[in-house]
């Protein structure tokens, strides 16, 4: 019976925020339609890359599909350069693809970038490319799964300070290896390329990095799978050089010449630069995918510099609140559009010129699903959380309504860590409430200023605001949020 | 005791609507429907879906079936199976099918697509940058990019498997006879440093390879034209070009330019710049 009210609560508490559509956008037939990449070309035509390597155009004004390109190695991430020109991420390489004589489908097809190791293994995904203001494209590579060894023939040099070559090919027995690996060049890293094809390895730590993306100060967002040495999901702040915290990729790095497993935790965290986000593992999301800045002025609701991510467990996309405290990014996580009209397996993100947000789904055989939507907005806000920033004190929430009854029973606050360690997954550690200390309402009623007892740093604090009503009492859209807390600022020590 | 002898009756009875549901199913539906693989008819999974909570509605479908999927067979009346019987079978096969999670059926019916016909993959027996070219419905090559050669040729068909629809565990299935191998160095004189450029699609649809080997450029084109293969190379390098010549049983290899010693072709710089290998297959 708890069960079922628990999934009743649910299903009543993030129901589909008002003002947002859902159109589902039928496919080609005869084609999978689990989508690795989408983008729109100048002339307003979406582009789309699909499992079994076809590419194809779509007219969203005469709801035309045209193949574009084939053959590709599971694609799954394309930047469109021109109506004419496309780069695409597929397992062996960048790729540019050239549609030379004009008629719609591409006849060239030239590796821009393939300088690093495929050894074969299942899971050696490459994701990306986004392209930087400067035109350098940047790209993630997946490590390999100890689920599976690697092919005989693999590409780059194979380098293993406790995993012999041969016994990771043919028969692979799994007792041999209990972890995620990096035995060829760059698995666990991100690369930036740039626009001629030259390659430098930038940033290292990542475990499943599916999905990059810019936010509005052009920083390199990249999110990573819960798993081995990822208490949660997270959304990092990709920064040159720095390590991001799954140390299989440390074989790459320059000068590291000792396996990586034997480094000490403490060596391991200090060399570590922190997420900027946690998405919190079985409420907020399992599996995050690519993170997309509201670019649309306006045009997709009120979420200004803001991030949509792509989730493949749970029926919703997931919004990213930034905040930067001592020029840290940090910020808040919440759940986004939850419900059966978007559905699962979100995986690609593109906002179209119209300021519609069209989202490509994947699954792999995991959890996910198939097909392409399309969500716009017709200007009706709903009672959500607009932002959320740390103050000396506390937090800063601003609502996008106003609210009349202030009650600290309201705010029901808690925080809890991830451990950080090599078994998969963390529990939620030192998980305490975080008892609202006092309230106070803006002038126009929409920001409430928390003051909670002291924050402390590494810790996630979660909101659970599931009484809070509007003046004209609606309940909030999202009532869960989970901020994710690296730097205070000074007065709270 | 008469109560424990009529509640081991009861259950009896329970057991064996239950056993007979099961047996009567796999009389006269299994060989159809079933539990997660799309056979003739849809999965049990399905079924369920459609019928959730009302056997009487698939007991009166089975007795007289309408046809929904045209692509399908139409499922013959089940209306001599008894109405009792029936169900029995539908409520058997409701209680399976809400066993069944979307997921297991998906990867019990992997999507199968028509490849390109130069389709980039993992392939069995060859490296892990590798494509599989369809000549012609019955015949295709395995080229491997790393390698910068055809590894093998087959007579016969390329099953995807799960490479493509799934995380890509599961290489692709050669169906039919391979009648061509090749595992070596082709230019034998050439650095084996390879950079591979990419292709271009040639009027037949077919690529052409563009690669370097150490100060060499290549360009190889593979061509089907007549049902009869040909290899195009432009070569551009230093010195002249030593290429080992394809050996295939019951085909004559021949060479447009060079001179063949040993099975080895030698080319001048003036003689790589555009060569063929024709291959023609002898009756």
């Amino acid at each position: 019976m708890s069960k079922v009210l628990f999934v009743l609560f649910f299903l009543i508490s993030f129901s589909l925020s008002a003002g947002y559509k859902i159109e589902s956008i039928s496919t080609p037939k005869g084609v999978d339609s689990q989508i690795g990449g989408i983008d729109f070309m100048p002339d307003g035509r979406l582009v789309v890359t699909f499992n079994y390597g076809k590419v194809f155009t779509y007219n969203p004004s005469t709801k035309e599909w045209k193949l574009f390109a084939e053959g590709l190695h599971m694609p799954l991430g394309v930047v469109a350069i021109s109506n004419h020109e496309i780069v695409v991420m597929q397992r062996p390489e960048l790729t540019r693809i050239i549609d030379k004589n004009k008629d719609g489908k591409a006849d060239s097809y030239r590796t821009l970038f393939d300088d690093f190791g495929v050894s074969g293994n299942y899971h050696e995904f490459a994701f990306g490319p986004v392209r930087g203001k400067e035109g350098n494209f940047y790209i993630s590579l997946n490590v390999a799964s100890n689920n599976g060894g690697i092919l005989p023939g693999s590409r780059g040099e194979f380098k293993s300070y406790d995993i012999d070559q041969k016994s990771l090919e043919g028969k692979f027995d799994k007792k041999n290896i209990s972890r995620m690996y990096s035995c060829v060049p760059y698995r666990g890293w991100v690369i930036k390329v740039s626009p001629d094809g030259k390659g430098t390895p930038y940033a290292s730590g990542l475990r499943s990095p599916n999905g990059l993306g810019f936010d509005h100060k052009d920083r390199l967002l990249v999110t990573d799978n819960q798993g081995d040495w990822l208490g949660s999901s997270k959304l990092h702040h990709i920064q040159k050089g720095a390590f991001h915290g799954h140390p299989a990729s440390l074989v790459w790095k320059k000068g590291w010449n000792k396996n990586p497993m034997d480094s000490s935790l403490e060596e391991l965290n200090k060399l570590r630069t922190p997420a900027a986000a946690f998405f919190s593992q079985g409420i907020i999301a399992n599996s995050p995918t690519q993170p997309l800045l509201d670019t649309t002025k306006g045009k997709f609701g009120p979420f200004k510099n803001q991030m949509f991510v792509g989730e493949m467990n749970f029926k919703r996309l997931v919004r990213f609140i930034p905040d930067e405290v001592n020029g840290v990014l940090q910020g808040t996580v919440t759940p986004f559009l939850d419900g059966d009209a978007l559905d699962n397996g979100n995986n690609r993100l593109v906002f179209a010129p119209d300021g519609s947000l069209w989202v490509g789904k994947m699954h792999l055989s995991w959890a996910g699903n198939k097909g392409l939507r399309r969500i716009s907005w017709d200007g009706k806000t709903d009672f959500d959380l607009l932002d959320i920033k740390q103050t000396k004190k506390g937090f800063s929430l601003t609502f996008t309504e106003e609210i009349d009854a202030l009650k600290a029973e309201d705010f029901l606050v808690t925080s809890y860590r991830f451990d950080y360690h090599s078994s998969y997954g963390s529990k939620r550690m030192e998980e305490t409430e975080s008892k609202v200390k006092s309230l106070k309402l803006s002038e126009d009623k929409k920001t409430v200023q928390l003051e909670l007892p002291p924050l402390k740093k590494g810790f996630v604090y979660q909101f659970d605001l599931i009484k809070l009503k509007s003046s004209s009492g609606i309940k909030l859209s999202s009532n869960l949020f989970c901020y994710n807390l690296i730097e205070t600022l000074s007065e709270t020590h | 005791m008469k109560f424990l002898l009529s509640l081991v009756a009861f259950l009896g009875l329970l057991t064996a609507n239950g056993d007979d549901g099961k047996k009567l199913y796999e009389a006269n539906c299994m060989a159809c429907h079933h539990k997660t693989k799309m056979v003739v008819g849809p999965t049990l999974f399905e079924i369920n879906q459609l019928h959730k909570g009302s056997p009487q509605n698939l007991v009166q479908w089975a007795k007289k079936p309408g046809r929904k999927r045209t692509q399908l067979l139409a499922m013959p009346s089940m209306a001599h199976v008894g109405d009792e019987n029936l169900l029995l079978i539908a409520k058997h096969m409701l209680k399976i099918g809400s066993t069944v999670t979307a997921k297991s059926v998906r990867n019990q019916n992997p999507f199968k697509e028509k490849q390109g016909r130069i389709q980039r993959t993992f392939m069995p027996n060859s490296g892990v940058i590798s494509f599989a070219i369809r000549l012609s419905d019955k015949l295709h090559l395995c080229w491997d990019a790393e390698k910068t050669a055809s590894r093998y040729m087959w007579r016969g068909t390329l099953d995807p498997k799960t490479q493509f629809t799934s995380n890509g565990k599961t290489l692709p299935k050669v169906e039919g006879e391979i009648f061509y191998k090749f595992n070596g160095k082709p230019f034998i004189n050439v650095s084996s440093k390879v950079k591979f450029l990419g292709y271009d699609i040639t009027a037949q649809g077919l690529p052409e390879f563009l690669y370097k080997r150490g100060d060499y450029s290549f360009s190889e084109t593979l061509s089907f034209k007549d049902q009869q293969m040909s290899w195009v190379y432009k070569v551009s390098g230093p010195n002249e070009l030593q290429y080992k010549l394809p050996k295939i049983p019951g085909y004559k290899i021949t060479a447009s330019a060079g001179s063949i010693k040993d099975g080895v072709l030698t080319l001048s710089p003036q003689e790589m710049a555009h060569f063929t290998i024709n291959f023609k297959e002898e009756k």
